[in-house]
């Protein structure tokens, strides 16, 4: 039996390697990708992880620290606790660049410079360069990694201008080396607005315990003052990082699906190629059964040495692009040889459907296999005998584009599926903003004064407006949608209502009427859908706070006009188009980018297969070229034939896989993504590249023909 | 109709050229039947496939219709099988996915005419009632009247018939070569048949011998 093995093996060694090849592409692609989808969430571990070392109890502040609730900390710290080493801070936020716009904020402690040895013991950092910070400075040492990923080199200046963070600017003055990502400054950086309170260490294993006693102590003071420590670090991680892993598990099936219908298509078209073997072999007295466990070795044979070489390029890829691409760039990435076991699944369900393809061709009696050997049989061909279009002749009645037709259906089922999944990802949040297209919102610092040059241009119109937060459903996780608060002359003037709508109204756009399950806080009396509203954008008619604005605007122009003159104001909050355009990136650009390397990974495998698939169908119909040419049909007319036949394969393939990535997406909503919301049912740029795929497909098949059509010599099918 | 001045087919190998066709001139006219016997590689195939424009000559006129024929460009000479030749091979070479009605209309050029002609065509050759078969289906027989059929869809004034009948039983062989010879009477058609039997030709009008690439008219009965 393996001497037949190896003979097969000797004989076709291209068919083999090329399988091998295959197999391998598809579990070091899936470990790769994996690798790269979990580095962001490593990153995003670490910088979390912070908290895992102390515990800060914080509070936010326009001017500086607040005696007042100074002053119920450290009672509450030193009455009930005993704590009287608790470290005086306040904290800066800084940005940390994860890839292209996609960033994430990491705390910078002020502390006086006697603490910085303990901080950095408790955290296991050290530092790595650079000297330690002036006092009263706006000196800072940061996270080496930090550096690495904005590009800055120690001595060189940062300006952090985001809302989030404080405004300021720091000098770099050192590196720090360690397991968690983090910053240290002097005390007093955050002397503007920004974030104060205290950071108190705890004994291995008591931190979780103190946090939660602490945070019932101070119960009634939250909001205001906030407790982190180790317990909502894991929380945070748990809940913001749970979609990393579930993209993982859709990242590696749906790898391990286009490579498992890849590699079985190009096992049925050698299983077809081989049925005259089965044939001889069933002849001379081999049973179904041993002719199966031959194909079983065979197939395990090189699905294993597949798995082996991919397994192996994984694990030296993903550490090669670990030391050149992330690490510079600040950013780990998680290389888990035992987790990518997992890879296991392809090569697996390759040999099963192999098993279960040979089975169906040794169902057939032998007298039935052999001449099957001899014709291309096609499974409809009974019923087309009638059949008047020319090029629809071949398609279907013989097998011979099945291949291609079901790798192209399957395809851009999945571009389908995969942007809509994108669409349910993303569109939730860029709709979330569509109210602030042309206005921002602004809370002032307590006390601040509106900047009135503001609303003196004739294009700025200024409303009192409270701002309310409504949750809305992704599809993984949550995201925010911000409803303005308007009194009812106010709401009437700016929706440019016929009728002043009575207090309590929610007024909602359409799609936010189908998500107000958790709109109950709002405290609405009736909901009102306005067809002014688009997207998800509603307002809330009641009495504002004072102290908050809503400006609207002809052109975008002007928000950033308004904006730069409200940063150089001290102004608590800012909403506008930006910021939900930067929120956008930031939480869309990660799942895009995966996204794109599934669907880029599919377009290559499609794309392979198809010129395979062509090369194949059109090199098996040389004698038929042939033939067309003695009896006097032109180059051109057999050319022509053959690119509609191809046309009417790939198109009807690519209507069908359109059908079933909607059918696939539609089911998936209703029974798992329910309330997810996406605003069309079809994005653009998923039609451009299913459009793109199947166009690039055609050309390659078109060329592919009229290189095969104009090179056959009518006299090789005789001299053959 | 066809005039052969000089032509030869030469392969240049590495030590020396070697003639698959030497030097042949010949004419033969409208309504004539030809015969070429020889043994197997004597270049019996190599003069059909020139005359037939299948194959370029190294050297010589090839004229048909007073017309020569070497020098026309591929799409022409497809245009002048399709039109004015029908071919019948030893291998029927029936294009495998279509059925025996679409593998005859298959080179008709005015299709409506063509189909007109088919009933006729498979009556005559005893195809009427296999029209929807596949070339599979049938027998080696009819696989090849359903070539000759093929062959003269379009009405040709020439037929090449290159060993029509050796994968052919004797009763079957003589059934082809009488349809084509019945078929050429009727429409004054050329009929040049090439076969490695000399039985298979008995009775042409015109017979030539093919050895070592030398052709030669064979005048008395062989």
């Amino acid at each position: 039996m393996f001497k037949y093995i190896w003979l097969y093996f000797k004989r076709r060694p291209l068919r083999i390697l090329a399988f091998i090849l295959v197999v391998a592409l598809g579990v070091s692609a899936s470990m790769i990708l994996g690798s790269i989808f979990l580095s962001f969430g490593e990153t995003r571990n670490r910088i979390s992880a912070v908290n895992e070392n102390w515990i800060t109890i914080q509070y936010l502040s326009g001017n500086g620290r607040d005696s007042r609730l100074d002053e119920v900390i450290e009672k509450t710290l030193s009455e009930t606790f005993g704590f009287s080493d608790a470290i005086k801070v306040d904290i800066a936020y800084l940005s940390y660049n994860l890839f292209g716009s996609a960033r994430a904020n990491f705390p910078v402690y002020g502390i006086r410079q006697t603490d910085i040895p303990r901080l950095l013991r408790e955290s296991e950092m050290q530092i790595a360069r650079g000297t330690v910070f002036e006092r009263d400075s706006r000196d800072i040492m940061v996270s080496g990694s930090f550096l690495k990923a904005d590009r800055l080199e120690v001595g060189q200046i940062y300006e952090e201008t985001l809302e989030m963070s404080t405004p300021g600017q720091y000098s770099i003055v050192a590196s720090l080396k360690g397991p968690s990502i983090f910053g240290l400054g002097p005390a007093g950086i955050s002397s503007g607005g920004g974030t104060y309170g205290y950071m108190i260490f705890a004994r291995e294993g008591f931190l979780m315990a103190v946090e939660n006693e602490l945070k019932n102590a101070l119960v009634e003071y939250m909001p205001s003052i906030t407790v982190n420590g180790p317990a909502s670090s894991i929380d945070r991680i748990r809940e913001q990082y749970a979609g990393y892993y579930t993209g993982v598990f859709f990242v590696n099936l749906v790898v391990a699906l286009i490579f498992t219908v890849g590699l079985t298509m190009l096992n049925s078209v050698s299983l077809r190629e081989r049925r005259k073997e089965y044939g001889v072999m069933s002849a001379v007295g081999y049973t179904g059964g041993s002719l199966k466990v031959r194909l079983l070795i065979e197939s395990s044979i090189q699905a294993a040495l597949g798995w082996i070489a991919g397994f192996l390029a994984g694990v030296w890829t993903i550490s090669v692009l670990e030391k050149r691409f992330f690490e510079p760039a600040g950013l780990f990435l998680r290389n888990d040889p035992v987790g990518s076991l997992y890879t296991l699944i392809i090569p697996l369900a390759v040999v099963l459907l192999t098993q279960f393809l040979i089975t169906g061709h040794l169902k057939r009696d032998l007298i039935n296999l052999l001449r099957s050997a001899s014709r291309e049989k096609g499974i409809f061909r009974s019923r087309f005998r009638d059949i008047r279009t020319g090029w629809l002749r071949y398609p279907v009645r013989t097998g011979a584009y099945t291949p291609l037709f079901v790798n192209v259906v399957v395809f851009v089922a999945l571009i389908f599926f995969f942007g809509s999944l994108l669409s349910g990802l993303s569109d939730g949040i860029r709709d979330g903003g569509i109210f602030f297209e042309n206005r921002t919102y602004v809370r002032m610092a307590d006390g601040v004064e509106f900047p009135s040059d503001i609303t003196s241009s004739p294009e700025v119109k200024s409303f009192k407006a409270g701002l309310e937060k409504l949750r809305i459903k992704l599809l993984f996780g949550t995201s925010s949608v911000y409803i303005p608060v308007l009194s009812p002359e106010n709401a009437r003037a700016l929706l440019l209502l016929n009728e002043t709508p009575a207090t309590g109204t929610l007024l909602v756009s359409k799609g936010l009427s189908e998500r107000l399950e958790d709109a109950a806080s709002l405290g609405y009396s009736k909901v009102e859908v306005s067809a002014v509203l688009k997207g998800l954008s509603g307002v809330m008619v009641a009495s504002p706070l004072p102290g908050e604005t809503l400006l609207t605007y002809g052109t975008a122009g002007e928000a950033e006009k308004i904006r730069r003159s409200l940063l150089s104001s001290q102004t608590e909050m800012i909403l506008d188009n930006s910021t939900f355009e930067k929120s956008y990136k930031q939480e869309t650009q990660f799942m895009k980018l995966i996204t794109e390397i599934i669907i880029y990974l599919q377009f290559f495998v499609v794309m392979v297969i198809g010129v395979v698939t062509v090369i194949r169908t059109v090199s098996a119909r040389r004698s038929e070229i042939s033939i067309r040419s003695i009896i006097g049909l032109k180059e051109k007319e057999t050319r022509r034939m053959l690119s509609a036949e191809l046309a009417a394969v790939i198109l009807s393939a690519a209507a069908m896989g359109c059908l079933a990535g909607l059918t696939v997406w539609w089911i998936m909503k209703s029974i798992f993504f329910q309330g997810v919301y996406t605003s069309t049912l079809v994005s653009m740029p998923t039609a451009l590249r299913v459009s793109l795929m199947v166009l690039s497909i055609l050309v390659a098949g078109f060329l592919t023909v009229r290189f095969f059509a104009s090179r056959e010599d009518p006299i090789a099918i005789i001299e053959r | 109709m066809f005039e052969l001045k000089d032509v030869a087919l030469l392969y240049e190998t590495r030590k020396q050229a070697l003639a698959a066709l030497k030097s042949t001139t010949l004419k033969i006219d409208r309504g004539e039947e030809i015969g070429i016997y020889g043994p197997s590689g004597s270049g019996k195939s190599s003069l059909l496939f020139i005359m037939s424009t299948l194959k370029d000559p190294s050297r010589g006129e090839v004229k048909y219709d007073g017309k020569e024929i070497t020098a026309l460009t591929p799409s022409a000479k497809a245009e002048l099988r399709r039109k004015e030749f029908g071919f019948v091979f030893q291998e029927h070479f029936l294009v495998n996915h279509l059925t025996v009605r679409e593998n005859v209309l298959l080179p008709a050029s005015d299709k409506k005419d063509a189909r007109k002609r088919l009933e006729e065509i498979l009556g005559f050759l005893g195809l009427g009632e296999l029209q929807k078969r596949f070339p599979f289906e049938l027998s080696l027989g009819q696989s090849q009247r359903v070539a000759i059929a093929r062959a003269l869809i379009n009405n040709p004034r020439v037929i090449f018939a290159d060993e029509p009948t050796a994968s052919l039983d004797r009763d079957n062989g003589q059934k082809v070569v009488k349809l084509l010879r019945s078929y050429c009477k009727k429409n004054n058609a050329i009929l040049i048949m090439v076969s490695h039997s000399p039985e298979m030709i008995e009775g042409f009008g015109r017979r030539f011998k093919v050895e070592n690439g030398q052709v030669s008219e064979v005048t008395a009965n062989v």
